[in-house]
């Protein structure tokens, strides 16, 4: 059986401009219907992020109204920063049933320009349990930081190691022309960012950014009618691990991913060495380390050497985040998929991946919480 | 200030027996008489086999720090004069983990592995479950 496909993408600029969530899902969906070459009358299935910054009941619902739509599928997704790559897995499943034939997912946020930044912290504080974890003063960076902590201590990552991080997707921002955050930025100066909480600096944490894009995503009949050559989803896998952070079962350095990436990497027939490069969800520098180890990509501890080495930088054995990830780009995790979507069409705006036919997303919600994986490629690995 | 986060945090229930023993300054958490394993957060029902019969268990309060992390950015404007704060997460004896503000005459060193004790902070009308290093 074919697998779907990507036909449409669309990312748009890191400034709401005043504009609602919903009016910012509604612009990024029409693009990327553009984009694809389809008409609005195709799209039959309407998926989107919940919209935390603007309560809404039921948001992907309104988004299909707003567009005029009367579809067959709907789907709010509210799995944080894996929400994206959970759409994809959820569409790839509906289209692969034939519930739908074009579906098209958007995620979209004012956070920065409509919430501001105070209000953003206090409202993804809403992670915490309201109870007996955020009394304590505990944030998101926080317990990210704790999980760093551990990763120091079991494997003697470094500082400098997590700047690596860090100073190598903002060398691949910088060559981006939409990145918020293209001034290069050295080890050295993560370094002496000022901390937010041990060991994490403020140059470790991702932005706080406004953000919209979408995709649209077909069925093997129908990527012929498309605009550009589809980019197949080959592989999907998810895992959700607890939220809390006082779970008993949870080792700290090692998370989830290595579930939802095995599941991804059997669906699709492929292997790790087969990855030509990762867009990895980044809310933190060691949340990309921990990820890369967990996927399988090097041994435990492996990460932070490599990153210093290089690895995966423009030109490295693996590149990591080409665009700049949401560390230089935006943030979100939408924008992950649409620059692998970018590389395996051949068409970045930014860093080149040489020749690319595969490459793999994986989208993180809460802290280490819901992992979502998704293997992408420009051939239709599994009909062969 | 972490009292208007203490003040102002979510109220439960089943979590009402934490803050209670606190002010006599208990470690209380909760254990399933099915299965006897302690829990924590509370809740209506125990994580381990979703048996109803959880019940308020004095805790040892000792235990060991698994990672540690020191806030020196306050995050919110209110955190502004808490800053810089040791938050803890412990493994007790009792195998259940608790995150919680490690105490001590400064923000006191910490590493890994340190062994830790309940501790008891005065925060207006509560009293909260805090941490200090054992002294051995």
């Amino acid at each position: 059986m074919s697998s779907p496909a990507i036909v449409g993408a669309y990312d748009g600029t890191a400034d709401a401009g005043g504009a609602s969530c919903l009016e910012l899902a509604a612009d990024a969906a029409l693009c990327a219907i553009a984009d694809a070459g389809l008409g609005l009358d195709t799209v039959d299935a309407v998926m989107a992020v919940h919209s935390w910054e603007e309560p809404s009941m039921m948001f992907a619902s309104h988004l299909a109204d707003y567009l005029g739509l009367r579809p067959s599928l709907v789907e709010t997704a509210a799995f944080g920063g894996a929400s994206p790559v959970m759409m994809v897995g959820r569409a790839a499943q509906a289209l692969s049933e034939g519930r739908c034939d074009v579906v098209v997912l958007a995620a979209s946020s004012n956070r920065a320009s409509g919430l501001g930044r105070d209000a953003a912290i206090r409202g993804l504080r809403d992670v915490l349990d309201p109870e007996f974890e955020a009394p304590t003063g505990a944030f998101i960076p926080t317990l990210y930081a704790l999980a760093a902590q551990r990763h120091v201590h079991d494997y003697g990552t470094t500082r400098e190691q997590l700047a690596a991080v860090a100073a190598t997707q903002r060398a691949y921002a910088s060559l981006h022309p939409s990145a918020v955050q293209r001034t290069p930025l050295s080890i050295e100066e993560v370094l002496a960012a000022p901390i937010v909480s041990s060991p994490l600096s403020v140059r470790d944490c991702c932005l706080i950014t406004d953000f919209r894009g979408a995709l649209v995503l077909t069925r093997a009949e129908h990527v012929a009618s498309a605009r550009l050559p589809p980019v197949w989803v080959v592989g999907y896998g998810e895992a959700h691990r607890p939220i809390t952070a006082t779970a008993p079962d949870v080792e700290l350095t090692s998370r989830g991913a290595q579930i939802s990436g095995t599941q991804a990497l059997t669906a699709s027939g492929l292997t790790i060495d087969d990855i030509d490069f990762a867009e990895l969800y980044d809310s933190f520098t060691i949340t990309v380390l921990i990820t890369l180890e967990d996927l399988g990509f090097c041994r435990r501890g492996e990460a932070g050497p490599l990153a210093l080495d290089g690895a995966f930088a423009v030109g490295g054995e693996l590149p990591v985040n080409t665009n700049g990830g949401m560390l230089s780009y935006r943030t979100g995790g939408m924008s992950h998929l649409i620059e692998a979507v970018a590389q395996l069409r051949g068409s970045p705006a930014g860093a080149r991946v040489e020749s690319p036919s595969v490459g793999l997303v994986h989208g993180i919600g809460g802290v280490f919480s819901t992992h979502a994986t998704v293997i992408l490629s420009n051939e239709d690995v599994s009909a062969c | 200030m972490l009292e208007a986060l203490v003040r102002n945090r979510a109220r439960s229930a089943v979590g009402e027996p934490y803050w209670d023993g606190a002010r006599l300054r208990q470690l209380v958490l909760q254990r399933c008489g099915a299965c006897g394993k302690l829990q924590h957060p509370p809740r209506i029902a125990c994580g381990h086999c979703g048996s109803r019969s959880v019940e308020p268990a004095i805790a040892s309060g000792r235990g060991e720090v698994i990672s540690y992390t020191v806030v020196e950015r306050a995050l919110i404007p209110e955190l502004r004069d808490a800053v810089p704060y040791t938050l803890v997460l412990v493994a007790l004896e009792e195998d259940v983990r608790v995150l919680a503000l490690l105490t001590g005459p400064r923000v006191p060193e910490v590493s890994i592995g340190d062994r830790v004790e309940v501790d008891f902070l005065s925060m207006g009308q509560d009293v909260l479950p805090v941490f200090r290093l054992r002294s051995e």
